[in-house]
């Protein structure tokens, strides 16, 4: 398995920018009036980032995680607070190597499955030197 | 009753800020240098066995590196204080007493925190801050703050103690007492 982590990155909490938050039902239709439909402020740091202590960017480099909708160049917020479980999109350590992929606890087997059918799940062994390095939250991909 | 004090202290600080972005440094002897590369400023526990002494200049070891594939890091300052921010924020989590003590250190005051287990809630602590920052810390916990700075000391070499050392109502202080040599006293 290739590492598909690019690079990491700690996020800068200094700033805060709040901008209105809007409640509209999206549609591709007829532009509603929106005054009505403005729920509050929302500062991304506060919305994306739970435990700043414990979040990291990370870049991703490879393909292997397209189908879950994870490319090549998105960041990765990733929560290291968060208990890792069966089907979380985890950043892992695999013989030294960062990877992105979902993990599944199999009757007490881990597997990391990638989300792209030219890739293998691979089973972690006894020998194979593995750690999960966090959670994955969320993606940011450009449209 | 007697206040309980805990020192929480990163280990191989530096070190361990790099191996936390890059994983491959696990186990290898891994040196970080200071401002302009000049001497050694912090050492992976491999380093230290192949006798690397801190504050060594760079070129003295050349051949050591050469030899043991050391690796070798330039200092990033702005990396190791994000750290050590995260580190002290989650420590402040366990209580609201906290003296930050330098970069890697931080007295907790523990003191209301008496009814429990201190050495259970010092491996909590510990284990908090290895998940949520990656660093591995030692702790020391005691009813003042040199005889937790002497239990800190143990605690980084004991395999028994696995990077915990509680010696409020210890047995085990006097003993602590005579096999350490107290740090930062005196000039």
């Amino acid at each position: 398995m290739s590492a598909n982590i690019d690079a990491i990155y700690y996020p800068d909490r200094t700033t805060e920018c709040e901008r209105p938050l809007f409640m509209i039902p999206v549609e591709a239709g007829f532009p509603s009036p929106v005054e009505d439909y403005i729920e509050g402020e929302l500062d991304l740091n506060k919305h994306l980032i739970k435990h700043p202590a414990a979040t990291f960017f990370v870049r991703v480099a490879g393909d292997s995680m397209v189908d879950a909708g994870i490319h090549p160049g998105d960041i990765l917020i990733v929560d290291r607070a968060i208990e890792p479980a069966d089907k979380k999109v985890v950043i892992a350590v695999v013989n030294g190597d960062l990877t992105v992929k979902r993990i599944r606890m199999i009757k007490g087997k881990i597997f990391l499955m990638p989300e792209n059918e030219n890739y293998k799940p691979m089973q972690i062994d006894e020998e194979t030197n593995f750690e999960i390095w966090g959670v994955v939250t969320n993606v940011i991909h450009p449209l | 009753m007697l206040p309980a004090f805990a020192i929480v202290d990163c280990n191989n600080f530096y070190v361990s800020c790099e191996r936390v972005f890059n994983p491959r440094l696990a186990g290898k002897p891994v040196v970080v240098l200071s401002n302009n590369d000049g001497c050694v400023v912090a050492r992976s526990n491999e380093a230290k066995t192949l006798g690397i002494k801190m504050g060594v200049p760079v070129f003295q070891i050349s051949s050591l590196i050469k030899t043991h594939g050391v690796q070798v890091f330039s200092s990033n300052y702005a990396l190791y204080a994000d750290m050590s921010q995260r580190i002290m924020n989650t420590l402040s989590r366990f209580t609201p007493d906290i003296e930050i003590y330098s970069i890697d250190e931080a007295f907790l005051d523990l003191s209301q925190f008496k009814q429990y287990d201190l050495t259970d809630y010092g491996h909590k602590i510990r284990s908090t801050i290895k998940q949520w920052t990656g660093i591995p810390v030692s702790i020391g916990i005691a009813e003042t703050k040199t005889l937790a700075k002497i239990a800190n000391k143990i605690a980084k070499k004991s395999v028994k103690a696995k990077g915990v050392l509680n010696l409020t109502a210890s047995p085990y202080l006097n003993s602590a007492l005579e096999i350490t040599e107290v740090g930062d006293i005196g000039v």
